[in-house]
């Protein structure tokens, strides 16, 4: 009796894991790293933030939460469009997990952008854009780190607006740059100033 | 056990008639929504501006006692009737009080709140706003909720880029 017990909660106990390994977004990151479909981008804070070793060390704290971004995006063209459906799919069921925080949320005819977190308030994980449009792909952009402080790195996105951060944008290249203007587009029109 | 089921069904329905009311045009072609949530807010609350202001501390504590707001728009006819209809239900269903009117700029706007908290407050402002726009047809729902301070919400008028904010702006001077 004590053997099958122990046999039933090891079942159980497997039977937890295995559903815990539900589709995470970085299980999709490394899945679909190789396939021919996605254009994937992975680059380390250190490469866009350039060199900030005269700022408070306060700052540099900051700074060092920041891990890395990556940027994937489909792109849609008249042979995958199948692809791009299924794949479209499995992404939007990962991303309605509710571990993932919507803070804001835009749709329009066939264009889509949602702007989420991962982890709590005062230490962010992971930010994350997902921008859809039907007619040319989707793309998501995470920004990931260890317990990033949002009002810290927004105080840091001032400095680095008046020119105290050094932030290396040009290593991303045209990279998506359609993309990356397009989204702007539907980003800008429902922007909340947040400089008072 | 019918009776249960009699009262679940009466509890729930509420919650489904008032969700379903406006989250199905999101997703409908000729629409656009927007939507911000508490988290954002709490996010944007968060942020010390080192400020002593004391104006700008009402702001602030404004921003944080947001839930959300949705703002729903279109251009397209039909969908703008549906939405007229669903508007005016909505309002009778959900004990909405006129708050008031004005015609602004070829555009027709009406604001309605809910009772909130205290006096000068309320826990949700609806603006239902038709009319034209640069030469086009303009449908706009818009859906605050929260703890507003409807002295403070002219100022969130400002910093909203969205249709409609405008015409929030005007909510204090009346």
């Amino acid at each position: 009796m004590k053997k099958i017990n122990q046999i039933l909660l090891l079942v159980i106990a497997v039977f937890a894991v295995a559903c815990s390994g539900e589709p995470s977004l970085q299980k999709y990151y490394v899945e679909n790293q190789e396939n021919e479909n996605f254009v994937v981008l992975d680059v380390p804070s250190s490469l866009f933030l350039g060199d900030n070793s005269d700022l408070s060390e306060e700052d540099q704290k900051v700074i060092r939460s920041i891990r890395k971004a990556n940027v994937l995006v489909l792109p849609v063209n008249n042979n995958n469009q199948d692809v791009y459906q299924e794949e479209k799919a499995t992404m939007e069921t990962i991303l309605k997990d509710e571990k993932y925080k919507v803070l804001m949320r835009f749709d329009s005819s066939g264009r889509n952008v949602k702007v989420m977190y991962l982890g709590e308030q005062d230490a962010i994980d992971e930010v994350i854009v997902y921008a859809n449009d039907n007619t040319k792909g989707f793309a998501v952009a995470r920004l990931l780190g260890d317990d990033m402080n949002f009002a810290a790195v927004m105080k840091l996105m001032q400095s680095a607006a008046k020119g105290d951060v050094d932030v290396n944008l040009d290593v991303l290249g045209g990279f998506g740059k359609e993309l990356n203007e397009k989204s702007k587009k539907t980003k800008d029109s429902i922007e909340v100033k947040v400089e008072m | 056990m019918k009776k249960l089921v009699l009262i679940i069904a009466l509890s729930v329905f509420p919650f489904l008639s008032q969700a379903q009311s406006f989250s199905n045009y999101a997703d409908m072609k000729g629409v656009s929504s927007m939507v911000m949530t508490s988290e954002m807010f709490k996010l944007l609350a968060d942020i010390d501006f080192e400020s002593t202001d004391p104006e700008v501390k009402r702001y602030i504590q404004l921003i944080e006692n947001l839930e959300d707001i949705k703002i729903l728009t279109t251009q397209d006819a039909t969908i703008a009737k549906k939405m007229e209809t669903d508007v005016n239900s909505y309002l009778s269903s959900a004990s909405m009080s006129k708050l008031m009117s004005f015609k602004d700029d070829g555009k027709e706007v009406n604001f309605y709140s809910k009772p909130g908290s205290k006096k000068g407050a309320v826990s949700q402002l609806f603006m239902f706003l038709k009319g034209m726009e640069e030469g086009e047809p303009i449908t706009v729902i818009m859906s605050i909720t929260g703890d507003i301070d409807l002295k403070e919400v002219s100022k969130l008028a400002q910093d909203l880029e969205v249709p409609g904010a405008d015409q929030l702006e005007k909510v204090n001077e009346k």
